[in-house]
């Protein structure tokens, strides 16, 4: 099993939570943990999101939310958890 | 339902897979509301997502949100609450639960018309009425008197036989645990509800007293017939007893005979609704699964976790 953490920040508008879970959920992504807020118009969330094969839907992730930001004006981060773990650094 | 709330409360709990998140947000999306806040977690196998929503720009009126949203919670097999953001800021301390398909299995008239040999004359009458489709005090009255010249005895026999529904013995008890006043207000009969509240400890029971002559039911009631108006009233007794206010209540009901009662109450959960419950329901369950219904009216530890994380002064934002 693969984690990933996905950060995305920006404007805040409607439809944001919905475009990045869309899109985890197409590459075949399971959301285990997540935190959203919007303070002073900006979205910022935090999720946590598992895959049972990595490899292939990791990479699928990856290009699925560059078209996201893309769409969204969004900010978005993916980390592996076991490289934030050790201490290294963002593997994008 | 008077004031237009401009934010609410998406619980959604159930097995955790894929897409819960992408489903529900998508549903809010789709009609410009803007989710402001977000927490949802797998505990174990369960998953649990709080949403607080701002529903003032949506592009259609906030009940309409809520009955989509309750539809795709159903549609992923969860236990699903929409609420107005102030309701949900209510703890909850009572709860008043319908008796028959809700605290025992089965339409409890259904097995004295069995037991009377006018199943099929009942059953009818049941069914359309269930389904709003003939008025409730009618339908009770005429199937009541179909029963008339049932020994007692044959009613014992049916009462021994309840089947106390799945999970319910569990949750009554939690909930009395936590300090929960409890009650049961049905539009069954009295000799089966004290004998149900006796088994799970119920603190008040409401329901239609069957008239007893010779040993035999004749086909009439003692005293008034408890209308689906009776029922809120009943509620609203208990809970002025209680000093409790009626936004801390739950009530949970399936029937169309529940309708008023569950709008009436701080939380209303249509379990296992019938077609005429499931739009006035605050929340909508499946099953009486414990930790989803605990969940929902935010007994358990897990709801708690979720809502603290939430930020208590969130909902007063702005």
């Amino acid at each position: 099993m693969t984690e990933l953490l996905i950060t995305a920040v920006g404007r805040d508008k409607p439809g944001l939570v919905s475009e990045v879970s869309e899109a985890v959920f197409d590459a075949g992504g399971n959301i285990e943990d997540m935190d959203q807020v919007v303070m002073r118009n900006i979205f910022v969330m935090s999720m946590l999101v598992s895959f049972k094969n990595p490899g292939k839907p990791v990479k699928r992730l990856e290009a699925l939310l560059k078209g996201k930001e893309k769409k969204t004006g969004l900010k978005i981060s993916v980390y592996r958890v076991g490289s934030l773990l050790r201490g290294g650094k963002p593997a994008k | 339902m008077g004031s237009l709330p401009s934010k609410i409360i998406v619980t959604a709990i159930g097995s955790d897979r894929p897409g819960i998140v992408a489903e529900i947000s998508r549903v809010l999306y789709k009609h410009k509301a803007n989710i402001l806040k977000t927490r949802a977690s797998a505990v174990g196998s369960l998953f649990i997502l709080v949403m607080l929503v701002d529903v003032s720009s949506a592009d259609v009126s906030a009940d309409w949100i809520k009955e989509e949203v309750k539809e795709v919670g159903v549609r992923l097999g969860l236990g699903v609450s929409v609420e107005d953001a102030e309701k949900f800021r209510k703890r909850k301390k009572l709860i008043a639960f319908d008796m028959d398909e809700t605290l025992v299995e089965g339409e409890t008239i259904n097995e004295l018309a069995k037991a009377a040999g006018v199943y099929r004359e009942v059953k009818q009458v049941t069914e359309q009425a269930m389904e709003g489709k003939i008025g409730f005090k009618e339908a009770l009255t005429r199937r009541v008197r179909l029963l008339k010249g049932l020994p007692l005895s044959e009613v014992e026999k049916v009462k021994q036989k309840l089947k106390i529904a799945p999970g319910a013995e569990d949750l009554v008890g939690e909930l009395k645990k936590a300090g929960f006043v409890t009650a049961i207000i049905t539009g069954g009969f009295d000799l089966f509800a004290n004998h149900v509240a006796e088994i799970l400890g119920i603190d008040y029971v409401y329901a239609n007293k069957l008239k007893v002559k010779a040993g035999k039911l004749t086909g009439g009631f003692k005293g008034v017939i408890l209308s689906p108006q009776d029922k809120l009233k009943a509620l609203k007794e208990i809970s002025r007893k209680e000093g409790i206010k009626l936004e801390e209540c739950v009530a949970i009901g399936d029937g169309a005979n529940d309708v008023i009662l569950l709008e009436g109450s701080g939380l209303g959960i249509g379990y296992n609704p019938k077609e005429a419950v499931k739009r006035h329901a605050d929340a909508l369950v499946e099953k009486l699964d414990l930790r989803t219904v605990l969940a929902l009216i935010g007994v358990s530890q897990v709801s708690q976790d979720v809502v603290k994380r939430l930020g208590a002064g969130s909902l007063r934002q702005e």
